[in-house]
């Protein structure tokens, strides 16, 4: 986890109830959300599900059917996009074509009629900033991926933003490209202050970048909060699937746990009613099928696929009706504990309690 | 078609690839500016007919009084025209575009490319003529008569009329390419509407406003029959001239010398008008 400075969390951004409709379908369906200043929130979900809207909604191009933003405590509902204390960079750069790297990064600061021996020095700044300095006379079209995109953010950040607004700015990029432009960013937010929020479909992005994240479908907020909170309590089904994977498991209540198709399991926390368990293929622990010490919550399955990914082993089980997925670290097999199993072996799973997430369809 | 080809073959490839534009381009371009050309330098013998002696006499008088004027008057007609053309046509290029019946609309605006090109102009002397429409409706509210019919005016607006769409085209292709994202980031920049307008949009349409000026002002500059028409012998343009020196006058040498000036005037100020759109143009002016 990052160290966060200053205990109290002050609110920078705030919407309350906000809807938005474009003729048939609901972009927005009563969104309340709180980003505080200097934080690193994401806003993840699959497309359609109304994040890029709300950018677009705090940027100023659109204006909600209904409810209230806030930036820096002051309502947004009269104030346009050119008077908010807000920047974006697009997803496609939208660097102005007929313009240098300069003039680009210089543009919002001649808007603002800076005298230009200011305006020099602050472009000098930003562009250092993004390590562009040198690239000053050319024009975007000769350009890479990654080097628009650091104009793109130059051009933005120049302008001292309270809030950066980015949509999905490293989608463009190549994998590794994304990697290191990750980090980036991730510097050049904590070294800035700057609150950045950031709208993304790949949920590794938004683990590994943010500070918060907000999960969102059809228009709604899912949930809000760390990423490890995300990702190991997911709230729902949905949260849970989105991000990384999940075997699920249909539960009812018994007085030592939870009864589900793979038998009674134990869990940390008694099953108020019948419900979901959720559980992540990597906390599941796999043993030989006379190799596992006796305990609670051991399951016998067969292994049915294997998949090699590198870092690990998926395995896909079957366990009776039920079909489970299990990660296991590919470590180093003189290690004591780390095993390895062929197609069509037994094994046993070992499901901990701790891990066992009751989620909300 | 790897292996080794023997000059004969590369030859016959050449021919058959190139050939066909190349004698388009000889037949129909290259060899008749250069007979154009070659005449111009001639004399009109007794009968009419291209003769010796060869010099620069037609060229010098072109600087004579009645044929300055009428330079000047077709630089003024196709100068007004463009203008006119991108005032009105700009924006209804944007119109256009952004609106949903605009494959109706684009109809309606090449409508009049239907009905002959004399038969318009001929309208425009109904519509302007003493007795005309224009006049009979100033009449109605106790207005005129106003001479309108002949005059420069009226020769300027049936040239506008005519070249309008030649100007609305282009710009609404550009129009319909625009990148509107490059709006929204010049207000994300704190760019007020008409600055992001002018800095975002208006350049991203220079490659239409390029062609429709160029497309509308050399025709413009070169017409004679709505001169001819609504100028009723009061409005001399080159064109004019061009046509007397090969028909009435018949004096082909002189009317290649008209020619040849005119295209050399068309082209060179095409050539600084590129230089011009080409560097940065309009932008730093704001």
């Amino acid at each position: 986890m990052r160290p966060k400075l200053g205990a109290v969390a002050e609110v920078l951004v705030r919407l309350q109830g906000v809807q938005k409709r474009y003729e048939t379908t609901v972009a927005l369906d009563g969104v309340d959300l709180e980003v505080h200043r200097g934080e690193f929130f994401s806003l993840l979900g699959p497309s359609g599900c109304g994040k890029t809207t709300l950018l677009r909604l705090l940027a100023g191009f659109e204006t909600p059917d209904a409810g209230r933003i806030e930036i820096g405590g002051r309502d947004m509902a009269r104030v346009p996009p050119y008077e908010r204390p807000v920047n974006t960079v697009f997803q496609n750069y939208a660097l102005f074509p007929h313009m240098t790297v300069e003039a680009n990064v210089a543009f919002g600061l001649r808007m603002k009629g800076l005298p230009s021996e200011v305006i020099r020095k602050k472009v000098a700044w930003a562009l250092e900033l993004v390590d562009l300095l040198g690239l000053e006379k050319r024009y975007p079209r000769e350009l890479s991926g990654g080097q628009k995109q650091r104009v793109a953010l130059a051009r933005a950040l120049v302008l001292e933003p309270q809030v950066l607004l980015l949509d999905e700015p490293l989608s463009a990029l190549d994998a590794r490209l994304r990697q290191d432009l990750r980090v980036e960013l991730m510097q050049l937010q904590r070294r800035l202050g700057t609150t950045f929020i950031f709208v993304t479909h790949d949920q590794e992005e938004a683990l590994v970048m943010s500070d918060r994240i907000a999960v969102m479908r059809a228009g709604r907020i899912e949930q809000v909060g760390l990423p490890d909170e995300v990702y190991e309590r997911p709230k729902n089904r949905f949260v849970a699937a989105f991000l990384g994977r999940s075997n699920f498991l249909p539960a009812r209540p018994h007085p030592l746990g939870a009864e589900t198709p793979l038998g009674l399991l134990r869990l940390k926390e008694p099953l108020g009613e019948a419900g979901l368990l959720a559980i992540r293929p990597e906390k599941i622990r796999l043993y030989k099928k006379d190799g596992a010490p006796a305990r609670d919550n051991l399951v016998r399955a067969v292994v049915e696929e294997i998949v090699y990914t590198g870092a690990e082993n998926q395995y896909y089980l079957r366990a009776g009706e039920v079909r489970l997925l299990a990660y296991t670290l590919n470590q180093d097999l003189q290690e004591p504990g780390a095993e390895e199993f062929g197609y069509g072996e037994e094994v046993l799973c070992y499901l901990p309690p701790e891990n066992l997430v009751v989620v909300h369809e | 078609m790897n292996e080794a080809a023997t000059p004969l073959q590369r030859l016959f490839r050449i021919l058959v690839t190139v050939g066909p534009g190349a004698l388009w381009l000889f037949l129909f371009v290259l060899l008749p500016t250069f007979l154009v050309l070659l005449a111009s330098f001639m004399s009109r013998g007794p009968y009419g007919e291209l003769s010796g002696p060869l010099g620069f006499h037609n060229y010098l008088r072109l600087l004579e009084a009645p044929y300055l004027k009428a330079f000047a008057q077709s630089l003024l007609l196709g100068a007004l025209t463009t203008l006119l053309a991108a005032l009105l046509g700009y924006p209804l290029a944007f119109y256009l575009a952004g609106h949903p019946r605009r494959d109706l609309l684009l109809l309606l605006l090449l409508l009049p490319f239907f009905t002959n090109f004399l038969i318009r102009v001929y309208a425009w002397l109904v519509l302007l003529q003493r007795e005309g429409l224009v006049n009979a409706f100033l009449q109605a509210f106790g207005l005129g008569p106003l001479s309108l019919y002949p005059s420069f005016l009226a020769v300027l607006l049936a040239s506008l009329y005519t070249f309008l769409p030649f100007f609305v085209l282009p710009v609404y292709a550009s129009v319909e390419r625009i990148d509107w994202q490059l709006l929204e980031a010049a207000y994300d920049l704190g760019a007020r509407p008409f600055r992001a307008f002018l800095h975002a949009v208006f350049p991203q349409t220079y490659p239409g406003l390029f062609a429709g000026s160029v497309l509308v002002f050399i025709p413009a500059m070169g017409t004679f029959v709505v001169a001819d028409l609504l100028g009723a012998g009061r409005v001399v343009l080159i064109g004019n001239l061009i046509q007397q020196q090969f028909g009435l006058t018949r004096d082909w040498a002189f009317g290649a010398a008209l020619s040849v000036f005119l295209m050399g005037f068309v082209l060179l100020s095409l050539y600084f008008y590129a230089r011009l759109q080409g560097e940065r143009g309009l932008e730093d002016l704001v």
